[in-house]
């Protein structure tokens, strides 16, 4: 049923976009040479063999997926002919199988027919490629791939998958042809230099220069798909140097068209976007800057029973009217826009997006509310009652140790915090450690995040693609590091609620998008009220284009040069 | 003088060797990880695995062997069949973030390194060599003034500050040149060849003026410790004419020095320049270099740290044959 309204939309737009240039401009190429920088250059344009941004985007010139994602987070089939889902058969009934339709009569750039053996060809090749294939975990759970005919291929796995878009979906998956790769299989694969630096796709451009580490120059796929695609008839891309200096070179010099991950001072950038030849643009995927509140007693005394479930639940985190009179002390759009600027906006939920994840539950604690901080900690009962400007009760002073990794965004926003707090009488320690230990993971650390040997601590987190099923997982009571399990998992709170733990185990049974939104929505509701975790800001993604530039639509979920094939020049 | 080149030349083989195994044990002993930089969505056990396709799980002693099997047998023989037309089938030295031959790359980023910090080399020595003689012939006077005041510029302010004002200057308020060096630029006229010019006008000025303050205060001093004894007296007594005195007398003797400080600074030329290259975007050894510290990749940064190493103990060896070629009255033998 989804699939089918989806196509039904994605045709309409794919109408209406073909539509638009024609007016303008009716030929390939017409827009000429389109320059873009990449301040951390690309150095080879396979993605199995390397998953960062700086290789992956690039290559998605090139190379396309199955399906991807669109710049709301909603899934639009790109080589295959319509998403598969229960609906429309393409899942089977028992979630183990999903069967992938491909678009006839496409071709690859060399002129060969694109069909459903290059796809089976591309998943053997990450799976069976020696330890050497960096998109392995995507296809961790598949156990067969297989071509039903020419256009047909069907993805079996080991255990039902509710949500079975992750292999050979989006940009960290593209096709290979087989042809050209069939040489490169398992420990070939490293040698394959003429192949990893100029594959063969079926996207709207091909390589035909790579420098590794400097410079990508690309021109129009003379056998790209749509006769009037892509607007531009060849494409730099430079790398190189830092991130101010790119967004000058867009914003200020007018020497690039389009400047990738610009996480630039927000003061900084907002003088140079005065530069006249450019302006900044930004979208928003996972990322969220949050507090975690240690739901469990740190306290030394504990000794090896620190901030473990056994040790006992902390003496005041896990009073609902503390937690919200913190929440409510923050002044969230202050600390977005000192920290993140443009990459910043205040948030009040643990699962920002897409979209249809997103709950509006929450979002009372957008506004400051001091007053009515102080007054749920009065009504609690917990008054300063010695004068020293800290509340306390039973002899429990609110007092907390607060630490984050040492980044002088995060500091400022802990100087914020602490400030705000001491006017509603919390006490607060401020503690910041180097990120290479807080995030080590070294086990015989005791400064790493998961150790939590503190009351509060603040970094991002956030979740690739668009399902939310594994981060949600992160705060189920299975997920709390603990000595047992090497203090490994992602449940830094040590929240542990079996209600939340039944919600999990039925959005692992739900296939259905709208079913599965609902149940997250839940989830995440349930760990807002709980206080278990405060988000701050959710983070963006900045780029800078051209003011000549036209159609860039800015993709936290894919490629950001996803639809590079309907950009073009304004007159 | 020869046999004394010999033996510098046999001496050197074992000292590289060391010089190697230490570059190596360096590398090897600091916490570098190449799996540090991918994404955290990637698995810990997929990194792992990773791990184990680079070869990183071989004890150190086989990591190294290996290496100096690829380096010292494979390239050099690679290189042979290239010039006799044979495709070679031999493990060659890949460098592990772009899976290209570690020597391919170094290649390709040679031609921009040597234009730019070649050429600054060149411009600076043209500069240091008049300043740092009339400075020392008019000491204290206005042309001494001057290469003071520059010298002290040329050291004092660093790269990364004099390459960003200069952009901010030229290239966002007046629009005379590009922020951005274009490696893929093909010279074949006047125009394309002004194009290349325009590109190379601040990197290479920021680079030569360093290398001028530095060449031109060694040349005034040698220069005015030789202008005052006894035989330039007798020579200007002769009557000699100044430029005579100046340049066979004087510069001849205390040009010694300076060239060894300029042989010194050529293997920096093919280090390239690590800041200018980054600033202006140039990507040329000192870019690739730094590329290749951040992302881990051993293969990379052992080979050229190695490179420049040889280079290094050739250009020393170049210093002291000079020198002995300038100043008769040293001889080795």
């Amino acid at each position: 049923m989804m699939g089918n309204k989806r196509s039904g939309w994605g045709l309409a737009t794919g109408v209406a976009l073909s539509l638009l240039p024609a007016a303008t401009l009716a030929e390939r190429g017409a827009a000429g040479h389109l320059n873009i920088l990449y301040w951390q250059a690309p150095t080879i344009l396979n993605p199995y063999l390397s998953s960062g941004p700086k290789d992956i985007e690039p290559a998605s010139l090139v190379l396309e997926p199955l399906a991807r994602y669109d710049e709301t987070g909603n899934l639009v089939p790109w080589l295959a002919a319509d998403i598969p889902t229960l609906a429309n058969g393409g899942i089977s009934d028992d979630l183990t199988t999903i069967t992938w339709r491909l678009r006839p009569d496409l071709t690859w750039s060399d002129g060969m027919n694109f069909t459903a053996h290059d796809v089976v060809f591309t998943a053997n090749y990450c799976i069976s490629s020696d330890g050497g294939c960096q998109q392995a975990g995507k296809f961790s759970d598949v156990t067969r791939v297989e071509a039903m005919d020419d256009l047909t291929v069907r993805l079996t796995f080991a255990a039902p998958k509710p949500f079975p878009y992750g292999p050979l979906v989006g940009v960290e998956t593209p096709i290979l042809q087989k042809a050209q790769f069939e040489a490169c299989m398992g420990a070939g694969a490293q040698s394959c230099t003429a192949q990893n630096t100029a594959p063969i796709g079926t996207g709207p451009f091909q390589v035909t220069d790579f420098r590794a580490g400097d410079v990508v120059t690309f021109e129009a796929n003379p056998r790209y798909r749509d006769p009037e695609k892509p607007g531009f008839a060849t494409v730099t891309i430079k790398g190189g140097g830092d991130a101010i200096s790119a967004a000058r070179a867009v914003l200020e010099t007018g020497e690039m068209d389009y400047a990738w991950n610009l996480q630039v001072d927000p003061e900084i950038l907002n003088t140079m976007a005065d530069g006249g030849t450019g302006q900044i643009i930004r979208s928003f995927g996972t990322p969220v800057e949050r507090l975690m509140i240690n739901r469990t007693n740190p306290a030394p005394s504990l000794g090896d029973l620190r901030s473990t479930l056994k040790g006992g639940p902390h003496p005041f985190l896990t009073d609902p009217a503390v937690l919200a009179a913190m929440s409510l002390a923050i002044d969230r759009t202050v600390v977005a826009e000192l920290g993140y600027g443009a990459a910043g906006k205040p948030i009040c939920d643990i699962l920002p997006a897409p979209a249809i994840y997103a709950s509006s539950a929450n979002d009372t604690c957008l506004t400051q509310d001091i007053d009515r901080a102080r007054h749920l900690l009065d009504d609690a009962g917990w008054i300063d009652s010695d004068g020293d400007g800290v509340r306390e009760k039973d002899g429990v002073r609110l007092s907390v140790l607060f630490q984050t990794s040492t980044n002088p965004v995060r500091q400022d926003t802990q100087a914020l915090l602490k400030s705000w707090w001491a006017g509603i009488g919390i006490e607060t320690e401020l503690r910041h450690i180097d990120p290479s230990v807080f995030f080590g993971g070294d086990p015989g650390s005791p400064d790493t995040f998961q150790k939590f040997y503190a009351d509060i601590q603040m970094f991002t987190n956030f979740f690739p693609g668009t399902d939310p099923e594994a981060y949600l997982n992160n705060w189920t009571c299975k997920s709390i590091p603990a000595p047992a399990n090497n203090w490994l998992g992602f449940n830094i709170p040590r929240y542990c609620n079996a209600d939340y733990d039944a919600l999990a185990a039925e959005l692992a049974q739900t296939s259905a998008l709208e079913e599965r939104a609902v149940i997250a929505r839940r989830m995440n509701d349930m760990l807002m009220q709980a206080g278990a975790l405060i988000p701050l800001v959710h983070r963006g993604d900045v780029s800078a284009i051209s003011n000549t530039l036209k159609g860039v639509r800015m993709n936290s979920w894919d490629s950001e040069l996803w639809n590079i094939a309907d950009w073009t020049r304004a007159k | 003088m020869f046999t004394y080149t010999l033996r510098r030349l046999a001496f050197s083989i074992p000292v590289l060797l060391a010089i190697s195994l230490v570059i190596f044990l360096l590398i090897d002993l600091a916490p570098n990880d190449p799996t540090a930089n991918l994404p955290l969505t990637i698995p810990p056990e997929i990194r792992e695995q990773l791990r184990t396709g680079l070869g990183l799980d071989a004890p150190t002693h086989v990591r190294y062997l290996l290496w100096c099997k690829q380096f010292f047998i494979h390239e050099p023989l690679n290189l042979l069949d290239g010039m006799m037309g044979n495709e070679s089938s031999r493990l060659r030295l890949q460098s592990w973030s772009t899976h290209t031959p570690v020597m391919e790359l170094i290649a390709e980023r040679l031609p921009q390194t040597l234009w730019v910090v070649g050429l600054s080399l060149v411009i600076g020595i043209l500069i240091a060599l008049p300043l740092g003689i009339l400075s020392a012939r008019h000491q204290h006077g206005w042309v001494d003034q001057f290469g003071t005041f520059v010298a002290m510029l040329g050291f004092s302010v660093p790269s990364f500050f004099l390459g960003v004002l200069m952009i901010i200057v030229f290239s966002v308020k007046l629009g005379w040149f590009p922020s951005i060096y274009d490696t893929t630029h093909r010279v074949t006229d006047w125009h394309s060849l002004g194009v290349q010019l325009r590109q190379m006008v601040m990197p290479v000025t920021v680079l030569a003026l360093f290398n001028a303050a530095q060449f031109s205060r060694f040349l005034r001093a040698s220069m005015l410790e030789t202008l005052h004894q006894d035989f330039i007296r007798t020579a200007r007594a002769k009557g000699m004419s100044e430029a005579r005195v100046l340049l066979r007398h004087a510069l001849r003797n205390a040009i010694g020095p300076v060239v060894t400080v300029i042989s010194l600074a050529i293997p920096q030329v093919f280090a390239g320049a690590i800041i200018t290259e980054q600033v202006f975007r140039v990507n040329g050894l000192g870019q690739l270099l730094i590329s290749g510290i951040q992302s881990g990749d051993v293969p990379l940064v052992q080979t050229l740290t190695f490179l420049f190493a040889v280079l290094i103990v050739l250009f020393n060896l170049m210093a002291d044959i000079t020198y002995g070629l300038l100043d008769p009255r040293i001889r080795y033998d």
